[in-house]
């Protein structure tokens, strides 16, 4: 408050302005009904002043969004190299995982596999490979030209999923062969 | 009106209090200063029951955002902001200056336990129209500056000035007749 309108020197008749009371009683008590409103709820230790602990959450909120990123991105990574285009492979009497992600790690190569097959089957698998694997350099010649193409990826992804499964089919085929 | 120094530092004391969540301390500061609000919220409304809801608004709005009060500030003046604010909240969206209140009579049941002379200027303060009326309240009455009315009332510096110079004419106008009725 730095300046009254009327002073001394008003000749106004107004200067009486500043001389009235600024306090002036209400005709009842009027903080029962404050009270009432400010009381904390039964549970609550203290009675904070509501509309900030709600600002508070809300400035938490983006912090704990934030936050969550990087644990997102680490999970998707993972379960993308733990899970992501790998193929199970069988193996005689156990099962072998081959991932095939970005990595492109095989535990277990093709040949290794169908130099365990029994004679009569070699030749057919071989073939089938065969005519897997010049899909797969097809592919990947493309993808020398455009690597980031989704579809020559999931093109490749296909291609190394049937030669898991033609080689499970020949294994399978083996040991059927083995038990007669 | 100001307060000591003594008392000045007492208030923060009680502010930091409320604003930690003492109900008590925010009582206190109710006390302390429920007279010059709802002295405003009358004069501004003219009428005691709407006056006192307005009141206990201002409270409840003031401790609704108490942590945001920096006790540097005047907390009387920071109460009398929020206190405007609900005021007119309250009233019809008009033109300023040109609020429906113009054209209503005093209500009449509003009579001040004090001198006459006062009664008769609270009277004639209270027949002056909504905009002029608020302007000449706050600045003749509890003594803020043109600047800080304009910004209480969220109008034009030059607007306040001019409401302030028709709320003048008008109130003298005004008692001259009354005066030259007796």
């Amino acid at each position: 408050m730095t300046s009254a309108t009327t002073g001394p020197s008003d000749s106004t008749g107004v200067r009486e302005l500043a001389a009235l009371p600024q306090a002036i009683a209400p005709g009842r008590d009027l903080w029962p009904q404050i009270a009432a409103v400010l009381a904390p709820p039964p549970n609550s230790v203290g009675a904070a002043p509501q509309a900030p602990r709600k600002r508070a959450a809300v400035r938490w909120v983006p912090r704990l969004l934030l936050a969550s990123v990087p644990v997102l991105v680490a999970v998707t990574v993972w379960i993308w190299f733990e899970f992501g285009g790998s193929t199970v492979t069988h193996t005689g009497e156990r099962l072998v995982w081959a991932p095939s992600g970005p990595a492109d790690r095989r535990v277990v190569s093709a040949p290794a596999q169908v130099a365990s097959l029994a004679a009569g089957l070699r030749p057919e698998v071989s073939a089938s490979l065969a005519a897997i694997h010049t899909a797969q350099s097809g592919i990947k010649a493309a993808m020398a030209a455009d690597g980031e193409s989704p579809l020559l990826r999931e093109m490749l992804a296909s291609t190394r999923r049937e030669e898991a499964r033609v080689l499970m089919a020949a294994q399978h085929a083996d040991e059927l062969a083995g038990q007669r | 009106m100001k307060p000591s120094a003594a008392d000045g530092n007492s208030e923060v004391s009680v502010i930091e209090r409320a604003q930690k969540g003492e109900v008590a301390a925010f009582e206190e500061l109710y006390r302390q200063h429920v007279g010059r609000i709802y002295g405003l919220c009358l004069r501004m409304l003219r009428q005691p029951d709407r006056a006192e809801d307005c009141t206990q608004q201002t409270f409840i709005n003031a401790w609704q955002s108490l942590r945001s009060f920096q006790v540097r500030s005047a907390f009387g003046t920071w109460l009398h902001r929020i206190a405007v604010n609900v005021v007119l909240a309250q009233r019809p969206h008009t033109v300023q200056g040109m609020a429906p209140s113009d054209t209503v009579d005093v209500e009449q049941g509003w009579v001040l336990d004090t001198p006459v002379e006062v009664s008769e200027l609270e009277a004639a303060i209270a027949s002056l129209p909504a905009g002029a009326r608020d302007v000449l309240v706050l600045s003749g009455i509890y003594g803020y500056s043109h600047a800080e009315v304009a910004s209480m009332l969220g109008i034009a510096e030059g607007t306040c000035k001019a409401q302030l110079h028709r709320a003048r004419l008008l109130l003298r106008k005004r008692l001259a007749s009354e005066e030259n009725e007796k």
